[in-house]
């Protein structure tokens, strides 16, 4: 395989990442197309009228499928002509046997990294599964709950009841298991110790600052920054050289949509996971008027899953694209007419000003007849 | 108390987000609209505050949260109706309990010496544990769907089988 091929890489990268983007696209149109015409096909329509329609959406999703191995290859295909002549932009020209060479070594392991930055980012629920490992976490506090560890509400206070001992055996695992304790055994039900645990704001607002926000100390030790570690990390993968932005770049303006957009879908996503723990939680507490551990959690897991699982979809990653397409669009549009209102402003006021001082010109005659 | 109908309704959205498909939207959408209402007339009549209105709410929200989990789980396992109709017997068997050996597992809340709780114990990690062991061997959105539907039916389950078990409070 001798001889030399040229292409300019950026452009490879960039027609990559737009084709991958509308493979998404038609994935989803695929799908409204399978259930549409399934549905018509469901309504047994009268044959001679209105012949069965052939599976057209699974047409569509099998060229979406070809059509992001292809547009992944071309992306390859740019990041090999990238690798062997570093530092150069512009038509690149290359040997086919050390492109060749280029496309065989480490590419699966970028391949890898690529696949691994479409599905980590806004995975919110990573935080979620370490809040429940951690000490002091779900965990110890459902193992505490199973050792006859009680929260129960009486009389407008907390009675912490059973299993108080827990510091007579000095094993790991009972250490792990006292984490989740409180250190008294009678609380007011509007104190902060407790109030989170049954009360439905108070417990939204807790959940809602552990996600979201790096002053509390809970943000760290929950674990919520490693999935916004996990977000913003794939956003800067996705934009360095070997990510599916690579010609963008960091200085672009794609690159700062795409961080607002997913510190948006973030905050989102950790608000609505707060709201089913606070509720799930409020909720047992009010059934079985005492604090039934690991139900909030575990409603908050299954709602970050949930959001997680739609983002990684080629639905979620389509709607993902228009924000941050969205976003850039309204930006333009912002700023053209923040320039047009400027530039009509200024010929206002400098029409304002002509006519005003027409007019006092105008006025100066009858001022000085009258002085 | 009035708050979990969040449950339901963020659970729905998301729900016929993933399931993209006209039909389940509507379905799932009147069902959230029509707890929504059933939710503003409590509060209005103030039978929200008393245990016999109150506790079946409850158990409803629960119900119809856990619902919508199955649905995500039936999406991410391919919609295949067999997989439906082991999920809706898995709520189905999940709710008969809780409410038949409803004493049982209210005590399980209460004093967890009971077969119900270790069972229910049980359910949750081996669900994670399977999901993690999917989404370890696969790679990237292959075993990913697994592990969703595995951890949405379990979570599902122990949801709807503690719920039940609170109306154990109306005898």
């Amino acid at each position: 395989m001798s001889g030399l091929s040229s292409a300019i890489p950026a452009d490879l990268l960039a027609y990559s990442a737009r084709g991958m983007d509308h493979a998404a696209g038609l994935g989803v149109v695929g799908k409204g197309l399978t259930a549409t015409l399934d549905a018509l096909n469901g309504s047994r329509p009268e044959p001679s009228i209105l012949p069965r329609v052939p599976a057209l959406g699974d047409d569509l999703l099998r060229l979406a499928t070809a059509k992001v191995d292809t547009d992944q290859w071309v992306g390859r295909v740019g990041l090999a002509f990238q690798a062997t002549n570093a530092g150069t932009t512009g038509l690149i020209a290359t040997g086919n046997d050390t492109l060749a060479a280029e496309l065989g070594k480490g590419s699966g392991i970028l391949d890898d990294l690529r696949s691994w930055s479409r599905v980590a980012k806004n995975q919110w629920w990573f935080p979620t599964v370490v809040a429940t490992l951690q000490p002091g976490g779900g965990l110890p506090s459902f193992l505490a709950w199973l050792k006859g560890y009680r929260l129960v509400e009486k009389d407008g206070y907390v009675i912490a009841k059973g299993w108080r001992y827990v510091f007579d055996d000095s094993s790991i695992f009972q250490r792990y298991i006292q984490t989740a304790r409180l250190p008294g055994t009678r609380y007011r039900l509007d104190g902060t110790e407790v109030r989170p645990f049954m009360d439905f704001e108070t417990g939204f607002w807790r959940n809602f600052s552990d996600g979201i926000n790096p002053a509390d100390a809970r943000f760290w030790k929950g674990g919520a920054w490693v999935g916004w570690a996990l977000t913003y990390g794939a956003d800067v993968f996705d934009y360095s050289s070997w990510g599916d932005h690579a010609s963008e770049g960091f200085a672009s303006k794609g690159f700062v949509n795409s961080l607002a957009v997913d510190t948006g879908i973030g905050a989102a996503t950790i608000g609505v996971s707060a709201l089913a723990s606070a509720g799930a939680a409020a909720a047992t507490g009010a059934a079985f008027g005492s604090v039934v551990p690991g139900v909030g959690t575990l409603a908050g897991l299954a709602v970050g899953l949930g959001v997680g699982f739609f983002m990684a979809s080629p639905v979620g990653q389509h709607v993902r694209t228009e924000l941050v397409d969205g976003l850039g669009s309204a930006e333009d549009w912002a700023g053209h007419a923040i320039s047009t209102g400027y530039d009509d402003a200024k010929h206002w006021a400098g029409s304002e000003l002509h006519n005003a001082e027409s007019f006092f010109t105008s006025m100066v005659p009858h001022i000085g007849f009258h002085l | 108390m009035l708050g979990a109908v969040v449950l339901p309704a963020i659970a729905g959205a998301i729900a016929a987000a993933i399931a993209w498909d006209a039909a389940w939207t509507a379905a799932i959408g009147a069902l959230v609209l029509l707890d929504a209402a059933v939710t503003v007339a409590l509060a209005a009549s103030g039978r929200a505050t008393r245990p016999g209105w109150a506790i079946p709410y409850i158990v409803v929200q629960f119900d119809l949260f856990a619902a919508f989990l199955a649905v995500i789980a039936y999406v991410a396992a391919g919609r295949s109706p067999g997989v439906a109709a082991g999920l809706a017997a898995l709520l189905l068997a999940a709710a008969a309990v809780g409410h038949a050996r409803r004493r049982e597992v209210f005590r399980s809340a209460t004093a967890p010496d009971s077969w119900v709780a270790r069972a229910a114990v049980a359910v949750p990690p081996l669900g994670f544990a399977g999901g993690v062991t999917g989404y370890a061997i696969g790679r990237g959105l292959g075993a990913f769907p697994l592990s969703v539907a595995v951890i949405m039916a379990a979570i599902a389950f122990v949801m709807v089988l503690i719920a039940h078990a609170a109306t154990h409070r109306l005898a």
